[in-house]
């Protein structure tokens, strides 16, 4: 994954840190560069990475790995199956993590994104829905859930 | 500076805020107050009408409160409200913040927003800040 040249307005150090965890966080489910990813409704997509160290795994939070590994792959996600980009984080009370805008539509979107190691969780789609019901900032509302043993995503729209 | 410029430095300095929080780590609030300065630099750019712009501005309210700033939180709100493209939807945001920021202060500290109130607290900082000594004894 390229996050930094998919979203410009990413910050370099955010898009290595997040392409590293979800490295990491797909690494330890076994899976290698390459990996199908199911998209929920939609088909399919191959994720790839820069494969990390032996022991990198042991040096992060393993929920944060988990967030991380959820936010790139959801903002690749949403940048090659729709086009839209990053324009900046959103602060917590705007009820979304990022604001992406649409090119194509002139659109703003506002993104929140969750991750999930393993098993299901059939409530966190709903949840993140509705939290991302109330973000006033866009007229159009996704929330984009990320599991990463299968791996699998689902995007939807509140 | 351009919006190219701030947005990558404002989403670095929101995750950083927000990661220093979560850890209670006693930096949490001076980086919440480099989110409130950022906000600031970007709401000068974007006309309070237009969505992005409304955004920054909560954006420099809310920070600021989180940063513990109620006074520069304040001021910024009288700015802001004093915009002329500040429409109704963005002006109840901004009063809602600082008053929701009032009614958490209030809860941690019951006994003296019963007895004095925290607007009377307000005065009175606000007094001993501005004649520059916190204690007025001679």
């Amino acid at each position: 994954m390229q996050l930094k040249s998919m979203h410009p307005l990413l910050p370099v150090s955010t898009a290595v840190e997040y392409a590293h965890r979800a490295a990491v966080g797909l690494e330890r489910h076994r899976h290698a560069p390459g990996v199908n990813l199911a998209i929920v409704n939609e088909g399919r997509a191959s994720l790839h990475w820069v494969r990390p160290k032996p022991g990198d795994q042991e040096q992060h939070d393993r929920h944060r790995i988990t967030e991380d590994a959820a936010e790139a792959v959801a903002l690749a996600l949403v940048y090659v199956g729709r086009g839209w980009v990053v324009r900046r984080r959103l602060q917590r009370g705007e009820f979304a993590d990022w604001l992406l805008q649409d090119a194509k539509a002139h659109q703003l979107v506002a993104l929140e994104v969750s991750g999930v190691d393993e098993g299901e969780d059939s409530d966190r789609l709903r949840i993140k829905l509705e939290q991302v019901r109330h973000a006033t900032i866009a007229s159009r509302r996704v929330a984009c859930v990320v599991q990463l043993s299968t791996p699998r995503a689902t995007v939807a729209t509140a | 500076m351009s919006i190219e410029f701030l947005y990558p430095l404002v989403t670095e300095a929101i995750q950083r805020a927000e990661t220093l929080e979560d850890l209670g780590a006693p930096g949490a609030r001076q980086a919440q107050l480099d989110v409130s300065l950022l906000e600031e630099k970007i709401a000068e750019l974007l006309p309070a009408s237009a969505p992005e712009g409304a955004l920054a501005r909560r954006g420099a309210v809310r920070a600021a409160l989180a940063a513990g700033e109620h006074d520069r939180a304040r001021q910024l709100t009288e700015q802001f409200l004093a915009e002329a493209e500040t429409d109704a939807g963005l002006r109840t945001d901004l009063l809602n913040l600082l008053e929701h920021a009032e009614r958490s202060t209030a809860a941690r500290y019951p006994h003296v927003a019963a007895s004095v109130g925290m607007r009377e607290v307000r005065r009175v900082a606000r007094a001993l800040i501005e004649q520059g000594a916190p204690f007025p004894i001679d």
